[in-house]
């Protein structure tokens, strides 16, 4: 029993070491794409770029949490791009606050799809203001 | 259908039936014999007395016509059940035909399951609406192994369903069990196995009066095939029990005095409120105690406890903040939601009865004050000792705190609101899209939610105005999937004699359980909406393998396999409409719901169900 104990302790040690090093070797590519890749974030993306990010938006199940334009649900909440950037995005998405899965690794997620889905939820029209929809203003 | 029909047996020429009275109990003393006519479909006392209590009876056979199963009825009749759910089998062919043709198919009146699993889950969801079992009549052996899944709902869920288990033990067959119940034992309340009539008589009554006693769930009487078909001799005399309905256990006095004490002077006491309201007073309750004391609810919505639109209803992070909680029926409310040194109260049947094999229940939840007792019985007692100690000082300080209440549950629903606007005009439709177009169409009617609430991201919850005890049935009890459809079914029954309008949110995962049960409401005439939730996969089950893929490094996009339906995706329009329903769908624009919605409900209101496929939001 002991002999066990004592390696799924140190096993669950090194996998943990292994995810800082890789968390923290990810930390770079993703502030470069920021550096490379300004266009992405200013300039009008493509409308296949923003096709593809919305099946990437799909495919990596972004949308089974955030529904399917990143509105928001109980399970992860409405996607409000202009409060980050590409890199801010892609950075959070690498390495989320404890309620989102984490997308570490390149082989994951590469960073040019999180690009395609950034340009996707950012072509995304706000939502309606609520006072404009007679059925949310009814008893 | 099966028209309710009258015997076609004469019962007079070979039965004599005498019932003693007692208060409160069934006064009718009879004596059938040829002389006198039965009157039609009645045998000892009038179906639907049950809550009352029934008379003892006592039966005296005067010629060779009549076969066991026909005095089983003369024993199941009086306790009321409205309705039998059966899937038929050769075991117990000879209930199955006094009930057509001994107590001519009404009261009860056979409802047809195509799946043991339904047969129970109607039950399950009748009993959530009415407050009165229905009787499973099912095989015992492959009949339960297909119900036990629901079984275990109920059990959980604290309802009682009546299982009659036809077997062959006198004459084995392939299908026989020595002990059928065994694989439902720890979660069922009681069974036995008669091997007599006069057996079969006392356990058929205990067996009702164990199930409706808080913490009230399902039970199992064995009916032998043998007992059943064999032929009653001339001249024996048989004996009914009197059934008087248990008072159910209440909290002692001294604790429910300190628990007072503890309310009134609490700063900020919470009612925690999981399986509070057992009936419609126990909702009258709730809301008398939370009102006297201005203290927050919170409520996980097993039960109608508590108004979704009432000022003190609030968000379960106020547990948080509590000093006192009062948790009503709820053993699993963790002390690690509140904070340090909070005093907990709970008042919970829970341990009054459990089993040691499935845990439904969650980690010991060590109350302060912990009353052994039913939460309902127990509250008008709370309530009168809360009153008695409400000094005018304390009354002031309660007013200020419903004021500041009241402002986080309308901050809460103004959030709410804020929500439902997300998405509003997205195709697949959003969930919050659904509730709101429903809502705008149910509201003026008298509507119940027959579904669980939970299921479209509690939107309805969210934006109805739920207040009467019928307007919902809470969750399921286990999360068993596959309950809800049946349940939903059943409850829908039980609200046909009242002409309300039930609507059920059905998760498509949930519904391919059990399909064949669109048929059972097709075929009983069963009027409900059925509104799919249709996100075409196991939404839940994508999360948790997304979740897993990333937190092993591996690959995210594959956590499709497995849970979704796609090639093909599954038309429930057109299996509705196969199944007998009215039927509209796909539909993926929110534009088209409304009218949709509006065409279905006149058709629900014809009577009959109708069911809208609507493609919906994952969530
Ligand atoms: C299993 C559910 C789940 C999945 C899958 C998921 N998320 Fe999240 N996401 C969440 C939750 C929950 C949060 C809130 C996290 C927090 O606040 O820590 C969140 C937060 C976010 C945020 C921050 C929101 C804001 O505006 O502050 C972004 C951006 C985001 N997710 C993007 C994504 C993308 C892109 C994907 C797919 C590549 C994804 N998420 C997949 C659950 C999920
Ligand atoms: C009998 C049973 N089998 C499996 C599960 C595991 N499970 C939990 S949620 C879920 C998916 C349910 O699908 P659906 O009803 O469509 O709801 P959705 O997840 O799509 O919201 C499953 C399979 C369960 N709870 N019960
Ligand atoms: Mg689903």
């Amino acid at each position: 029993m002991n002999h066990f104990v004592v390696c799924r302790v140190s096993g669950k040690l090194v996998i943990e070491a292994m995810l800082f090093l890789l968390v923290m070797l990810l930390a770079i590519p993703s502030a470069t794409v920021q550096a490379q890749q300004p266009a992405l974030s200013q300039a009008a993306p493509s409308a296949e770029t923003i096709a593809k990010g919305k099946q990437n938006f799909v495919t990596y199940a972004c949308y089974a949490c955030h529904g399917y334009f990143g509105q928001g649900a109980e399970t992860g909440p409405r996607i409000d791009t202009s409060r980050r950037t590409l890199a801010a995005f892609v950075s959070f998405v690498r390495k989320p606050g404890r309620a989102m899965p984490p997308y570490r690794t390149q082989s994951q997620i590469s960073d040019s799809a999180l690009a395609e889905i950034y340009a996707f939820l950012k072509s995304v029209p706000p939502p309606p203001d609520p006072n404009s929809i007679p059925l949310l203003n009814t008893k | 259908m099966e028209e309710p029909e009258k015997s076609s047996l004469d019962r007079r020429s070979f039965l004599k039936v005498a019932a003693t009275s007692g208060a409160a109990l069934v006064a009718s003393t009879q004596a059938l014999t040829a002389q006198q006519p039965a009157p039609a479909g009645a045998v000892a006392a009038p179906a639907g007395m049950a809550a009352q209590g029934v008379a003892e009876t006592t039966v005296e056979v005067l010629s060779e016509e009549r076969h066991g199963s026909d005095f089983m009825m003369d024993v199941l009749k009086p306790l009321g059940f409205d309705y039998v759910t059966i899937n038929p089998h050769s075991d117990s062919g000879g209930l199955q035909e006094s009930i057509i043709n001994y107590t001519g198919n009404k009261n009860p009146e056979l409802i047809t399951c195509l799946h043991e699993e339904a047969a129970v889950a109607i039950a399950h969801g009748f009993f959530k609406i009415e407050g009165k079992p229905l009787a499973a009549l099912i095989y015992s052996s492959v009949g339960l192994q297909h119900a036990s899944m629901a079984v275990y709902s109920a059990f959980c869920d604290r309802v009682p369903v009546y299982l009659l288990l036809g077997n062959s033990i006198e004459n084995p067959n392939s299908r026989s069990a020595q002990d059928p119940v065994g694989m439902a034992r720890d979660f069922t309340k009681w069974d036995d196995s008669p091997v007599s009539l006069s057996h079969f008589a006392a356990s058929a009554v205990r067996a009702y009066s164990v199930a409706m006693t808080p913490p009230q769930m399902p039970v199992a009487i064995t009916v032998d095939k043998s007992l059943q078909e064999d032929r009653i001799p001339a001249g024996t005399k048989l004996h009914i029990p009197k059934y008087t309905p248990n008072t159910a256990p209440q909290g002692d006095s001294a604790a429910v005095a300190e628990v007072a004490r503890l309310l009134v002077s609490a700063e900020f006491p919470v009612l925690a409120v999981e399986r509070a309201a057992r009936t419609a007073a126990g909702l009258k309750y709730i809301i008398e105690l939370a009102e006297l004391l201005q203290a927050a609810v919170v409520d996980t919505i097993q039960r109608m406890n508590f108004p979704s639109r009432h000022p003190l209803s609030q968000e379960s992070s106020v547990l948080r903040t509590a000093d006192v909680v009062l948790a009503l029926e709820h053993p699993l409310l963790s002390r690690s939601s509140l904070k340090p040194g909070a005093k907990l109260i709970s008042i919970s049947s829970f341990d009054l009865f459990t089993r040691s094999n499935y845990w439904h229940f969650g980690k010991y939840q060590e109350a302060d004050v912990p009353i052994a007792a039913d939460a309902e019985a127990t509250l008008p007692a709370l309530i009168e000792q809360v009153k008695r100690l409400i000094t005018s000082d304390r009354r002031i300080a309660f007013a200020a705190r419903r004021v500041k209440l009241a402002e986080a549950h309308q901050k809460s629903r103004e959030r709410d609101r804020v929500l439902a606007s997300h998405g509003w005009d997205s195709s697949p439709i959003s969930t919050a899209r659904i509730a709101a177009e429903l809502w705008e169409q149910i509201k003026t009617k008298d509507w119940s939610l027959v579904s669980r609430s939970d299921g479209m991201s509690d939107w309805a919850w969210k934006l109805w105005d739920f207040e009467r005890y019928y307007h919902h049935i809470g969750q399921s009890g286990s999360v068993g999937i596959g309950y809800s459809n049946p349940a939903a079914v059943g409850a829908a029954l039980a609200n046909r004699k009242y002409g309300r309008l039930s609507i059920n949110l059905q998760n498509d995962g949930d519904l391919m359980f059990q399909p064949g049960t669109l048929w059972t409401a097709a075929h009983h005439k069963i009027p409900m909406l059925t509104v799919m939730h249709n996100n075409r996969s196991y939404n839940q089950e994508v999360m948790v393998v997304a979740r897993m893929a990333a937190e092993r490094n591996r690959d995210i996009s594959r956590c499709h396999f497995g849970n979704v339906f796609d090639k093909p995706h599954i038309d429930y329009a057109q299996l509705a409409r196969s199944l007998g329903w009215y039927s509209e769908g796909p539909i993926d624009n929110p534009r088209e719901l409304g009218p949709a919605i509006r065409r279905a409900l006149a058709v629900v209101e014809r009577g009959e169900p109708a069911l809208l496929d609507t493609i919906t939001q994952p969530n």
